[in-house]
């Protein structure tokens, strides 16, 4: 929408002179690069390369970066994610430092399309387990994860696309805890349009203290679905 | 002069000139030969293997600003972090791994024992440390691109906070590695700059009084000692850099007391003197070989000398001036713009000593030549856009615009580039015995210079329409997508691919003439410093018998004499009346 | 050295031609100047900068002057010295029946040729040194005061800026916090005070000559006075880490009404933060 707001510079005489000198334009005229990549597979690892600086080849994240691991993750979380980047939904609080290093990664996908493509691929790979790095109780976690965030995130962590919960088993514990406290505070979730950081917002305000939110993140982090 | 007893160092070691014949073992050859014309050539091929990692560098990131996000040709989709990652590598292989050990190592070590009349350097052992160490140097620096999170990615300047946490430049062995590998490089070469000016200074030969040093030693002479008096401030500064960055020290870290902006001072007290370095070796190489294509003395061997030495001082003045807009106190420009400016006296002069060497003169317009007037004639461009730059008022707006980088590469290009090959070609039959082809010299020379302006001429444009560096892809950026500025990049970017390929050309003919090249003689060109009086290729030890000096080295078309040109050694013949040079 | 040089005559003609040649070039070089500069005045040339970029903020004239002042002295220079080169390539080449002479400096005729563009060069270069340090003077050390106060933060990659709201004071409850969106009104001299969360960053505006550095744990202030609606680029001007081609912002400078809009409007939506989408 911004690209609408008219700035017009006028054209550089010199820009002319130099078209003069036809040789060299009419070579960069036979020499744009116009081909789309056909094979959906080389798109998406086209896609991702853009991805893997943070979050890795694997999908594994990198907590040096604040980037968490993403492989397994459900293709339509995750387009729903990134769309919600996309339009200013995630990732546009100015205190939300992760979020908004990644708002303008959303800059070199071009479109809906890319986003589909890149979700997809995420989608496909498998979730990269990391040892927990946070002192967290694992039963007590698993208690309170069982009580209060399993009926939307499933008993096995799995999450539901339906209500678009993400799949939490095995998510990094760092990335769960910040989160959480992103969605306490209102850096995430704080959005009118958020629906599903609306309902998210009130949970993750009811778990206890620091203490609880480290268990239920230490438990995900080693949760193993049993269909694995 | 005391020369000899100093450089009897050089007989001394193992296997001396004395048993040159003995065929020796490849690894002592190669890796343990304390040859100074073999260091040099090890430099010499060392810098050109970098240069062409960087260049193809340039190719991609220059591909990519052209058409952005479509996969550049041989190499693929170009990330931010690729790409980062490649301007990075780009600045610092150019800078410190091709313009260094070409122009000041390659050169420094195969001209100055041969143009002073010595038979090596005085610290031969310490010559072939500073190759070796430069060699791990340039491996740590390729190895950095392989570790993981890739090499280092924050601009060559490496401005901390960025290049200080892992966290923030995401490579958390890269940026060690790149300036660890810059360290040590800078390790090689005060070893290898301790040799030239010692050299210089005592291995002399008999007669050889400071104004008959050929400029091209003079200048190299002088740029190591700039760059032993500016290194040490950044050498310190790399040091807090790594300890910044691995051991949880906060000198650059303004959360903990550090302070950021210190390590722009000290980058840029050496940055900008590094300039100099090694622009200063290429005026030499100009002053040898402009009064010999045209047969002409040089007009003004004391102004180029005084000249080049100002600069070298007032070069130590200016450094501030890569920071008007940084966040130091606005009144510390005005001081730093006067002295940028002032730069401007002796550089002109100097332009003005070569421009007139060619007046009332003989030109003979061949490959080195072109080279040499080449580099006149771009680097002027480069030196006039520098004022604006120098200027505070203006830099407010250029300032990391892409009129930057066409400035720089404007000075850049003809020293780093146009100097290496014009001193290459002029000295190509004395390192290697034979001849190039001229007719790819001349091929090559054309197509170089031709695309080297179409790379840069429209990039002054689109930094003045506002194009900033660094920037992966303008295709964020509203105002920067109008069909202009589109096409100008266009322009440049495909100059850029035709540039690297022509560079075909001259390895072909580079590595074709070593061995199948027309034989050369001794002296093919008629020039009178000392190189060119020993045997082409020089055996180990250089020279058969010890030249004795009698005059400078550009007495050319001397109205006394028949030939028009008269060697340094020559001794004065023809008692009547014509005193020689050096004599008093 | 060539003082020691006595047996040796230059021959009695040979200073004369080279300042023929010199007068020659200098005045053709005039000319080129002095015509460049009649054409553009002519041909409207005095923005010629604002031409290729528009010229959008109370001080970008000026600095476009400083530019264009350097550009005709260092043209004058450029094309001098390009000249005289080219004319002496031609005029030297090797041909039969041609014979170099034998000169150097140490002819204080000769020398003259050397000395007085010299000095010529240090006369330009107090041109430029005074009018620069003026411009940066006017833009850099001093500023008119302020009719309003915005805070800009840089971070990686993004830039947040907080404006003054409905009482045009900062820092109070109804300012008004923007995701990679400012906007100033037309006219008004407004001040930034610049800082950034954790790496170097620099706010650029090139369309009002505008650029800073913003300098972790420092608040750096200056100023600008935006003359021309409309919405225009903020770029990062300093390596800032992988997203750094990835943090455009844009700038809308807008009229009183459209200003007092964008004002109510956030006010009535005063809990949501930023939440413009990217593109």
């Amino acid at each position: 929408m911004i690209h609408t707001t008219s700035t017009t510079t006028r054209r550089a005489p010199f820009a002319r002179v130099l078209l003069g000198a036809g040789l060299l334009a009419a070579l960069v005229a036979g020499c744009h690069p116009d081909q789309r990549m056909s094979a959906s597979s080389d798109r998406q690892k086209q896609l991702y390369a853009y991805c893997m600086q943070c979050h890795q080849i694997d999908g594994g994240g990198s907590k040096l970066a604040g980037a968490p691991n993403i492989g397994g993750l459900d293709a339509a979380y995750v387009e729903n994610q990134l769309n919600k980047w996309r339009d200013g939904v995630r990732g546009a609080h100015p205190d939300d430092a992760e979020g908004l290093r990644m708002r303008p990664m959303l800059r070199t996908l071009a479109g809906t399309e890319d986003i589909k493509v890149v979700a997809a691929y995420v989608a496909s790979m498998s979730t990269v387990y990391a040892p927990p790095s946070l002192y967290g109780d694992q039963e007590k976690g698993g208690k309170v994860y069982q009580a209060s965030c399993a009926s939307c995130h499933g008993t096995e962590g799995l999450g539901n696309q339906a209500m678009m919960a993400p799949r939490l088993a095995g998510r990094n514990d760092w990335y769960l805890v910040t989160q959480l406290h992103k969605f306490r505070s209102g850096v995430r979730g704080a959005d009118p349009r958020d629906a599903q950081g609306a309902m998210m917002r009130p949970m993750a305000l009811g778990l206890a203290d620091e203490q609880t939110i480290r268990d239920v993140a230490v438990y995900l982090s080693q949760l193993k679905p049993k269909e694995m | 002069m005391a020369s000899h007893s100093v450089t009897a160092h050089g007989h001394s070691e193992p296997h001396g000139h004395h048993d040159a014949h003995h065929e020796e073992h490849w690894f002592l050859k190669y890796c343990w030969s304390t040859d100074h014309k073999m260091i040099a050539k090890q430099y010499l091929l060392t810098g050109l293997f970098m240069a062409l990692i960087g260049g193809f560098f340039a190719y991609v990131f220059r591909w990519q600003l052209a058409f952005p996000n479509q996969p550049v040709p041989f190499f693929g989709i170009v990330t931010p972090a690729s790409y980062n990652m490649m301007i990075t590598q780009h600045g610092t292989i150019m800078i410190f791994f091709v313009a260094m050990p070409v122009l000041l190592a390659a050169f420094g070590n195969y001209l100055i024992p041969l143009m002073v009349g010595a038979d090596d350097m005085v610290f031969p052992r310490l010559n072939r440390a500073s190759y070796q160490v430069f060699l791990i140097s340039s491996i740590i620096l390729i190895w950095s691109f392989f570790v993981p999170g890739g090499g280092f990615g924050g601009a060559w300047t490496a401005y901390p906070p960025l290049s200080a946490g892992s966290q923030f430049n995401l490579t958390p062995s890269g940026s060690t590695l790149w300036v660890v590998a810059v360290a040590v490089e800078f390790v090689a070469f005060l070893m290898g700059g301790i040799n030239f000016i010692v050299t210089a200074m005592n291995a002399r030969a008999p007669g050889m009084k400071f104004e008959d040093v050929p400029l091209a030693v003079w200048m190299i002479v002088i740029a190591s000692i700039m760059f032993m008096m500016s290194v040490g401030p950044l050498i310190a500064g790399s040091v807090m850099l790594i300890m910044d960055q691995n051991f949880g020290t906060h000198f650059f870290d303004p959360r903990t007391g550090g302070d950021p902006v210190l390590w722009q001072h000290l980058f840029w007290f050496f940055g900008h003197p590094e300039v100099y370095v090694v622009l200063l070796p290429a005026l030499g190489f100009l002053a040898e070989i402009l009064p010999v294509f045209s047969r002409k003395k040089l007009f003004g061997y004391r102004t180029l000398l005084y000249s080049s030495i100002g600069t070298a001082c007032l070069s130590f003045f200016v450094w501030a001036h890569h920071q008007f807009i940084s966040g130091i106190d606005p009144r510390m420009a005005n001081v730093f713009a006067a002295t940028t400016v002032l730069i401007s006296i002796p550089i002109a002069e100097i332009m003005f000593v070569f421009i007139a060497t060619l007046y009332r003169s003989s030109i003979q317009f061949t490959v080195p030549m072109l080279w040499a007037l080449s580099f006149v004639a771009e680097f002027l461009v480069g030196g006039v856009t520098g004022i604006f730059l120098g200027a505070s008022g203006a830099d407010i707006h250029f300032h990391d615009t892409y009129f930057v980088l066409a400035h720089f590469h404007y000075t850049f290009f003809p020293i780093a580039i146009i100097g290496s090959f014009a001193g290459l070609t002029y000295w190509f039959p004395k390192m290697f015995g034979r001849h190039l082809n001229e007719g790819l010299g001349r091929l090559h020379f054309w197509i170089t210079i031709i695309s080297f302006n179409f790379i840069w001429m429209p990039l002054f444009f689109t930094g003045i329409m506002g194009d900033h560096r660094r920037i992966y892809s303008f295709a964020n950026f509203p105002d920067l997508m109008t069909p202009d500025r589109i096409l100008l990049r266009e322009i440049s970017s495909v100059a850029t691919a035709v540039m690297g390929v022509a560079q075909i050309l001259f390895f072909a003919n580079f590595f074709w003439s070593m061995y199948k090249g027309r034989k050369a003689e001794d002296n093919p060109y008629g020039a009178n410093t000392l190189e060119w009086r020993c045997p082409s290729p020089p055996p180990h030890g250089n020279f058969a018998v010890m030249p004795t000096v009698y005059r400078g080295p550009y007495e050319y078309s001397h109205p006394d004499r028949e030939s028009d040109f008269w060697p340094q050694d020559e001794p004065p013949v023809g008692q009547g009346g014509l005193k020689p040079e050096g004599a008093h | 050295m060539a003082e020691q040089h006595p047996s040796h005559e230059r021959g009695g003609s040979g200073w004369q031609p080279l300042a023929r040649s010199v007068f020659f070039t200098t005045f053709l070089g005039a000319v080129i100047v002095i015509g460049t500069v009649l054409f553009y005045i002519f041909a409207g040339g005095e923005d010629l900068i604002a031409r290729m970029i528009p010229a959008n903020s109370s001080f970008a004239g000026d600095i476009d002057f400083v530019i264009l002042i350097i550009a005709g002295i260092v043209g004058f220079w450029f094309f001098a010295s390009l000249f005289a080169f080219f004319v002496l390539l031609y005029q030297s080449r090797r041909r039969p029946g041609h014979k170099p002479e034998y000169l150097d400096k140490h002819d204080h005729q000769l020398h003259t040729w050397i000395s007085w563009p010299h000095w010529l060069v240090i006369a330009c270069d107090l041109i430029i040194i005074i009018v620069a340090v003026k411009v940066w003077h006017q833009v850099k050390q001093v500023a008119p005061p302020a009719d309003t106060v915005i805070r800009v933060v840089a971070q990686q990659w993004g830039w947040t800026f907080r404006h003054p709201g409905t009482d045009n004071k900062l820092d109070t409850a109804d300012d008004i916090v923007t995701i990679d969106r400012l906007h100033v009104p037309l006219d008004k001299v407004v001040h930034f005070e610049l800082q950034s969360r954790d790496v170097m960053h620099d706010f650029s505006v090139p369309v009002f000559r505008l650029k800073q550095d913003a300098v972790p744990g420092r608040t750096i202030k200056g100023w600008f006075k935006p003359v021309k609606a409309g919405a225009f680029d903020i770029q990062c001007a300093e390596m800032c880490g992988i997203g750094h081609g990835l943090m455009p912002a844009r700038i809308f400078v807008e009229t009183p009404e459209q200003h007092a809009a964008f004002i109510e409007d956030s006010a009535r939506n005063a809990s949501v933060p930023g939440g413009q989408p990217i593109y």
